[in-house]
């Protein structure tokens, strides 16, 4: 027998072994009560999507706001800085000119 | 199909659409077997087929209302439950990127791979192979190899169920054939023991 004609014929026996080890039983009152069921108004698939978005817009936010407050602090800090160094100058001068 | 089993289905889609409990009952039990193989010859798994079985049952009772019986119910029946399969298994390719990440963070146990095909004999591996090589085929040569092999149904009825001409699904099977062979050709030697 051929190689191929070998491969072919173990496949149909394979195949004809899994259908037959395999059988179903549907409780048919099972399906009737799916039937019934009410259908939700968002389907899973649906909600997974729909949370990811929303965590994504809250990190994306918090983002904002992290880095809105670090440039804020870096400002008054700035602005410290030139009071404190306004207040030297000031002070020198009333010094030297007393 | 003679007018005797034409009216028998009419009949029977008239009742499902109108939710009869006795419609289903006949229903699932003219039926279940038949699609629970194809759904097997798709995912491969009894417990995947089994959902796929009771979701393929469900729309066609719910859908009932709009068939037009321009095709045979079978035929309409098998286009469902192909349709559905397909796109379980593409939801499925999301999970397998997920647990192949997984594997690659380190989560999953290491798989071993087993190319050797002795080994692959020892561990029973082969049809493990033969679902491998089903799921790389084509998909048009996928679904016509298991209306063909799973549920033995006759070239014309894949033909209706596809919406092909005969000689294409010859052709689609003769070329799945090929394909598969090619695959399957390294474990030819644990074959023929």
């Amino acid at each position: 027998m051929k190689k191929e004609e070998n491969i072919t014929q173990k496949i149909d026996e394979w195949i004809s072994d899994e259908v037959r080890a395999h059988s179903i039983n549907i409780d048919a009152d099972l399906i009737e009560n799916k039937l019934n069921q009410a259908h939700p108004i968002i389907e899973k698939n649906h909600l997974t999507v729909f949370t990811t978005i929303i965590i994504m817009v809250i990190c994306v936010s918090l983002g904002f706001i992290s880095v809105d407050k670090k440039v804020t602090a870096s400002k008054a800090q700035q602005e410290t800085i030139y009071f404190n160094d306004i207040t030297l100058e000031n002070m020198e001068k009333s010094m030297l000119n007393p | 199909m003679n007018t005797a089993d034409a009216k028998h289905e009419i009949d029977l889609i008239k009742r499902l659409a109108q939710k009869e409990t006795t419609a289903i009952k006949e229903f699932i039990s003219e039926y279940q077997q038949s699609v629970f193989r194809i759904c097997l010859g798709f995912v491969h798994n009894k417990e995947d087929a089994e959902e796929l079985t009771q979701d393929v049952l469900i729309e066609v009772i719910k859908q009932a209302k709009k068939f037009k019986g321009q095709s045979k119910l079978k035929t309409w029946i098998y286009r469902i439950c192909y349709t559905r399969s397909l796109n379980k298994i593409k939801n499925n390719k999301w999970n397998k990127w997920m647990s192949s990440l997984d594997d690659l963070i380190g989560w999953n146990e290491p798989k071993t791979k087993a190319d050797d095909p002795s080994q692959i004999m020892e561990k029973d591996e082969i049809k493990t192979a033969l679902h491998r090589a089903i799921d790389s085929l084509p998909e048009r040569q996928r679904v016509a190899f298991i209306l063909s092999k799973y549920d033995q149904l006759p070239y014309q009825e894949i033909a209706e169920t596809m919406d092909v001409s005969l000689s294409s699904v010859e052709s689609l099977l003769f070329r799945a054939r090929k394909n598969l062979q090619t695959s399957l050709a390294k474990y030819s030697g644990v074959m023929t023991n």
